[in-house]
């Protein structure tokens, strides 16, 4: 028999219809006429779509989010590229050591290193600011980024850099116009992940975060709990097409890496 | 252009407790062709990186034209180098490749299109400028890998193995490009290598190295006809070798007695006991009387066939297995059993240092 059984099928279904239903949920909620978290009842309304625009609460939370997520997975980026590229250089088994300490922020349950960054945070005094959230998110992406930039740098000749600095470039220059250009795809990739990995962090903003900072999952998580405005579910919808138009850009790279 | 001399002096270089690089001096100048030739592990890799900036030595000078280059990063030297697998940037075209150390030293738009494109043609590659390297095939990539590597005018080109990579066909047809080119830019060139026939045949000196020490330098004839030690002779194609103890000296030679018999050899014996080495195409069959003044009688045990002469192994009483090349154009096929008599002149054998080379 060709292919897996019936019941296999029907278990692999099951499982994509539990991921992806809650999502398929959250859009008829956002078209709901009614004022509280609900189905529509009698049509079908943009009202909350039309609030979300005219919300002075809820674009500030945008603005600040994408704020947030844009300049730590900046610095994401820099240093996680760097921090490759030297294991790659050093390539022992202290590289490989650091690689594994680099991991830490991924494989620590996110309450308990926030708990850490609020005791931390409070003597620095960067509680409640927006540099500690970036901070914040930019060390626990580094992870991201080392991950998917060594992958890239591991189908990279060392010899490419010993070339160049033969030919008269110095280490910076041989870095600049040899390694980064190759490394660019996985660098980008690793960017998008520490994107969307600040973009819908909640846990650490909870922790840190008081009056002054509200992003955007923050907002989101106050509003479920306070007044279940459906507001909420027409968000939700634009952050899942956000979220899937990154995935399918990061896919389409990783197709245009492929065939270059 | 005029050559630079490049001259190593009494390099060390250790990795825990392996000697890469022993003691070893070298001068390359006048636009030869010095090659370095070695087993893998003989530090003859180590000694190119060295000299390109890669391998920082324990000990020891390099010089260029008398000043001190060892201090100096590689991106300094001003080397051109080729490496082992070409080592092309793969997210720039050819042209692009070779323009890099060009737009390095901010040489002018307009002549590095003029010199990028002089390299290219050097290398007959000037159609495919605009291709990527990994579109082309091994020996095009190899020749893109060269116009890179001449065209900023280096002060010397260094090539890491750069035709092991390439079939053997093309291999040959590289070889032959590559003196060609070497002759035609006036540059000295250090060739890493471990094909004892690519040394040969490319070299105008070839050093042979082997555990981190440089064993012998001389050009391929006189490494060929006067090989140092038993390493030299044993690594430089096939040789026959035997212990003799000397008997009388005479102004042409002298005797000594080997396997029970009375041998002949000139030059002077370096001590009471020799080692003799003796290159098998230096044997001859005899027929009839008269003949060289070396004679011995033997039989032969095996013989391939290889075109232009027989390799036949001999078993010779008292000097053992003996290998011998005879000319196919000379003989009826030799066959298992055959009793031959074999003989060589008295300066066709040579008397050779019994050490491997690895040890001072």
């Amino acid at each position: 028999m060709e292919g897996p059984g019936r019941g296999i099928r029907g278990t692999a279904w099951t499982v994509i219809l539990f991921l992806l239903l809650p999502l398929a949920v959250v859009l008829p909620v956002s078209l709901t006429d009614q004022p509280y978290l609900s189905l529509p009842l009698h049509t079908l309304s943009l009202q909350y779509y039309a609030n979300l625009l005219h919300s002075a609460d809820w674009q500030s939370s945008i603005l600040q989010s994408l704020l947030v997520a844009c300049v730590s997975a900046g610095i994401a980026v820099i240093l996680g590229t760097l921090c490759a590229i030297g294991c790659w250089r050093m390539g022992d088994h202290w590289a490989k050591a650091i690689q594994a300490l680099m991991l830490i922020p991924i494989v620590v349950p996110t309450i308990v290193y926030a708990l850490g960054l609020y005791r931390f945070y409070a003597q620095l005094g960067l509680l409640d600011t927006l540099l500690g959230i970036i901070l914040a998110h930019a060390v626990t992406a580094i992870p991201y980024v080392v991950v998917i930039v060594s992958t890239g740098l591991s189908g990279v000749d060392a010899r490419l850099e010993q070339a160049a600095r033969s030919l008269g470039a110095g280490p910076i220059v041989a870095m600049r116009r040899v390694l980064l250009p190759l490394l660019r795809p996985a660098m980008l990739s690793g960017g998008l992940f520490a994107f969307v990995h600040s973009w819908d962090e909640l846990v650490i903003v909870l922790f840190i975060a008081g009056r002054r900072v509200f992003t955007l999952p923050r907002r989101m998580w106050d509003g479920i709990n306070d007044k279940l405005d459906p507001t909420l579910a027409a968000v939700a919808v634009l952050l899942v097409i956000l979220s899937a138009a990154l995935l399918f850009l990061d896919l389409w790279l990783r197709a245009r890496r492929e065939q270059t | 252009m005029t050559a630079h001399v490049l001259e190593a002096d009494r390099l060390c270089k250790r990795y825990g407790t392996v000697a890469a690089l022993d003691d070893v001096s070298l001068r390359v100048g006048g636009g030869r062709f010095v090659t370095l030739l070695g087993p893998s592990g003989s530090g003859k890799t180590t000694l190119l990186m060295a000299i390109a900036g890669f391998v920082q030595p324990d000990s020891g000078s390099l010089t260029l034209d008398g000043a001190p280059i060892g201090h100096l990063a590689p991106e300094k030297r001003n080397f051109g180098m080729v490496f082992q697998g070409y080592a092309l940037f793969p997210h720039l075209t050819v042209a692009e490749n070779v323009a890099f150390p060009l737009q390095i030293r901010r040489v002018g738009k307009a002549e590095t299109t003029e010199r990028v494109k002089a390299a290219l043609d050097l290398v007959q590659l000037g159609h495919l400028a605009f291709r990527m390297p990994k579109q082309l095939s091994g020996g095009q990539q190899q020749r893109v890998a060269l116009a890179r590597a001449l065209v900023f005018r280096p002060n010397l080109l260094l090539l890491d193995e750069p035709l092991s990579a390439l079939d053997k066909t093309l291999r040959l047809s590289m070889q032959d490009e590559l003196r060609d080119l070497h002759g035609r830019v006036g540059l000295s060139f250090v060739f890493v290598t471990h094909d004892q026939g690519e040394a040969l045949a490319m070299s105008d000196d070839v050093a042979i190295m082997r555990g981190g020490r440089l064993v012998q330098i001389g050009s391929p004839a006189e490494l060929y006809e006067r090989p140092a030690n038993r390493f030299v002779a044993g690594f430089l194609g096939r040789s026959n070798f035997w212990q003799g103890r000397v008997a009388a000296q005479d102004a042409a030679g002298f005797t000594y007695m080997a396997g029970g018999h009375r041998l002949h050899q000139a030059g002077k014996p370096p001590g009471p006991a020799v080692l003799v080495s003796l290159r098998p195409e230096k044997l001859m069959v005899l027929e009839g009387a008269g003949g060289p003044a070396n004679q011995v009688s033997g039989t032969i045990a095996t013989a391939s066939y290889g075109g232009d002469s027989w390799l036949v192994q001999l078993d010779v009483d008292g000097l053992g297995r003996m290998q011998a090349m005879l000319p196919t154009w000379r003989r009826t096929p030799p066959h298992m059993g055959e009793a031959i008599r074999i003989g060589w002149d008295a300066d066709a054998s040579v008397i050779i240092d019994d050490s491997e080379g690895d040890t001072a």
